[in-house]
């Protein structure tokens, strides 16, 4: 069918340079990274702040308030949901969606409108440091992602090396006071406590991460220490509404304690920060029962 | 429809006695059951020692029977006696088997006065927030029986009550929404739960208030039992009698609302015990029967105490809400009864 060799060869050579072009194109594009991210979860926000790449963020979700940097930058959605037309009207090239965090209908739906969409999905603690890496593959930062990825794993090591043969303590993490809710150890959130050598009293497999406990479970477990993140309740209520419980070794010895729960549930760098301030609760419970030993 | 062999025709002094002793066994049997390993023999120690006796049994398990299972169980027994006394009043006064304790918008109502509080102390986080969302619950409950009937108007006939008790109740769910819609996910969840219903904050202190109101309410129904089945028979049949039935149907409905409220204020929207358990207790009695409410309140007690226990052991080291069971277990019990009444019409 070739009627026109030449004519042929010269529109194929064209076809070629063209797809040439958008294939280098494509690649300075790829090797430059994302440029216009929407980061639909908090603890996404904090590591693209971290790898010092927030200017790239065009717009995020309500509970995205650290760095204070990340107030300023505009919020399209929260917990009831995105909305997607401004999604679309933000025109990213990357959308990192929040997997168990956000409805997924909307993460499909912003599949399936052709965005790019990485889902983030947090199964540990150590994972925040896989987390990273991705990030700085999608984001051309692969260097820096590597470094504090590295330096992350590294403080983890050290601080579960140094916990790895202490006395163990007992805890019960108060997610919720009316109604008592806990976690077991189905969530990575309890990893933290356990790297600090802690032992959860509700540690089960065979129920849900986050159940439904009574007073009694409390007692019988006599927990040493009871773990109150901030965001679910504050230590105080929590203190008076267990002084009535004597019997529980925590509620005697004064060891109800609040924390950050930013720190505590949030997959990111600070992570480390709430594992230190866990750990040394713990080592102040530890230190106490040796000096009552002696 | 035939009645079943009524047992009224008992001696009453024998049925309330036998009555009270089933009370008592469920009270016993039921504290047996809970997270903590604690049998009968724990139970009945612990109840010796606070009787005065000297029982062998260890602190703190004796600290548990007393403080956080006994309350429990007395009230569970409550609320279900005071739902099922308030379904029952209901059904006999507004003359409809569909009458429910719920009819007014009063659980609507309580959820709605509830969120309020979560929305602006805050859920669950302090012994405060907790009463102050049984008192938002109470206003919530009283503010919709005010509306309807104000809606109601003076003539307080059954049906314009019955339909302003609709309208009221979907006005406050409406309210309801919009404000979880604007508050936090936990508070979102705390109040599903609430709205759910559970004993299992229960505590001595939080006894005293819908105890007294119920047995005080039992009483008068009690006391206006003759009345009350005069208007079973009919408006005009009543008032030739000499009852003055509006009077009559206003304060009974405004009595079983109170109960129903503080209810709900305490124990969350438990729903279908008010509805059901009269409808059992009249294929056992006779439909005229003046043990009618007492027979209502004692059986709704024990049905609502043993449902407190599955609450406790269904689920494997945690609690379901017992509202969630007492759905299920009314609406099979309906779909049966509608069964058989289609199976009897085509016999």
């Amino acid at each position: 069918m070739v009627q026109h060799p030449k004519l042929l060869l010269r529109h194929v050579v064209r076809v070629c340079i063209a797809l040439l072009m958008v294939g280098v194109f494509s690649k300075a594009v790829w090797a430059a990274g994302a440029q216009r991210v929407i980061a639909l979860a908090p603890h996404s926000v904090e590591l693209i702040y971290a790898l010092e790449a927030g200017d790239r963020l065009v717009a995020t979700t309500d509970y995205a308030d650290y760095p204070e940097a990340a107030r300023s930058v505009p919020r399209i959605g929260g917990y009831h949901g995105i909305q997607i037309e401004k999604a679309l009207a933000m025109n990213p090239d990357l959308v990192i969606a929040w997997d168990g965090g956000n409805k997924s209908q909307d993460i499909d739906r912003l599949e399936s409108l052709g965005l790019r969409v990485y889902r983030s999905r947090i199964v540990s603690i150590d994972a925040v440091a896989d987390e990273l890496r991705t990030l700085g593959t999608l984001l051309d930062l692969t260097e820096k992602a590597e470094a504090l990825a590295q330096g992350y794993e590294a403080e983890l090591a050290a601080i579960r090396a140094a916990n790895a043969n202490k006395p163990r303590v007992r805890f019960f993490y108060q997610l919720w006071l009316d109604p008592l809710k806990t976690l077991t150890s189905e969530s990575w959130v309890n990893e933290i406590p356990r790297s600090c050598g802690g032992e959860n009293i509700f540690d089960r497999h065979d129920s849900s991460a986050y159940p439904q406990v009574s007073i009694e479970g409390v007692l019988i477990g006599k927990p040493d220490v009871i773990i109150v993140p901030s965001h679910h309740g504050t230590a105080k209520a929590a203190t008076d509404h267990w002084q009535r419980w004597p019997e529980i070794p925590a509620v005697r010895n004064g060891h109800i304690h609040g924390f950050d729960g930013d720190l505590l549930h949030r997959a990111s760098l600070r992570l480390v920060q709430g594992l230190r301030d866990v750990c040394a609760v713990f080592d102040q419970v530890r230190g106490e029962r040796e000096h009552t030993n002696r | 429809m035939p009645t079943m062999p009524s047992v009224s025709r008992l001696n009453a002094p024998v049925s309330m006695v036998m009555a009270g002793i089933v009370v008592l066994a469920s009270l016993i049997v039921t504290m047996s059951f809970g997270a903590a390993d604690i049998g009968l023999r724990d139970v009945a120690a612990s109840l010796c020692n606070a009787l005065g006796g000297d029982c062998q049994v260890a602190p703190i398990t004796e600290r548990i029977v007393l403080e956080l299972r006994m309350p429990r169980a007395l009230l569970a027994l409550l609320c279900g006696a005071g739902l099922a006394l308030a379904g029952a009043v209901l059904q006999t006064v507004t003359r409809n088997p569909l009458a429910d304790p719920y009819l007014f918008g009063i659980s609507s109502g309580a959820s709605f006065g509830a969120v309020i509080v979560i929305a602006a102390i805050g859920a669950g986080e302090s012994v405060v927030s907790q009463y102050g969302m049984s008192f938002g619950a109470f206003a919530g409950s009283a503010l919709s029986v005010l509306l309807v009937i104000s809606l109601a108007g003076s003539g307080v006939q059954i049906e314009r009550m019955l339909l302003a008790g609709v309208a009221v109740s979907f006005m406050f769910s409406a309210g309801t929404s919009l404000v979880l819609y604007a508050s936090s996910p936990e508070a979102a969840a705390s109040l599903l739960f609430w709205t759910l219903g559970s004993f299992a904050s229960a505590s001595w202190n939080k006894l005293l208030v819908p105890g007294a109101i119920i047995v005080l309410c039992l009483l008068i129904f009690i006391a206006y039992s003759r009345p009350l089945r005069a208007v079973l028979a009919g408006d005009e049949s009543a008032r030739a009698l000499g009852v003055e039935v509006n009077r009559l149907r206003v304060g009974m409905l405004l009595l079983s609302s109170l109960m129903t409220a503080t209810l709900v204020a305490n124990c969350g929207g438990i729903g279908f015990v008010g509805l059901m358990v009269p409808h059992i207790v009249r294929r056992f009695t006779y439909r005229r029967s003046r043990h009618l409410f007492l027979a209502c309140a004692v059986f709704g007690g024990i049905f609502m105490l043993w449902v407190d226990v599955l609450a406790r052991v269904l689920v494997a080291h945690s609690e379901l809400p017992v509202g969630v069971i007492t759905a299920a277990i009314g609406s099979l019990f309906f779909l049966i009864v509608l069964k058989r009444r289609s199976w009897l019409e085509h016999a």
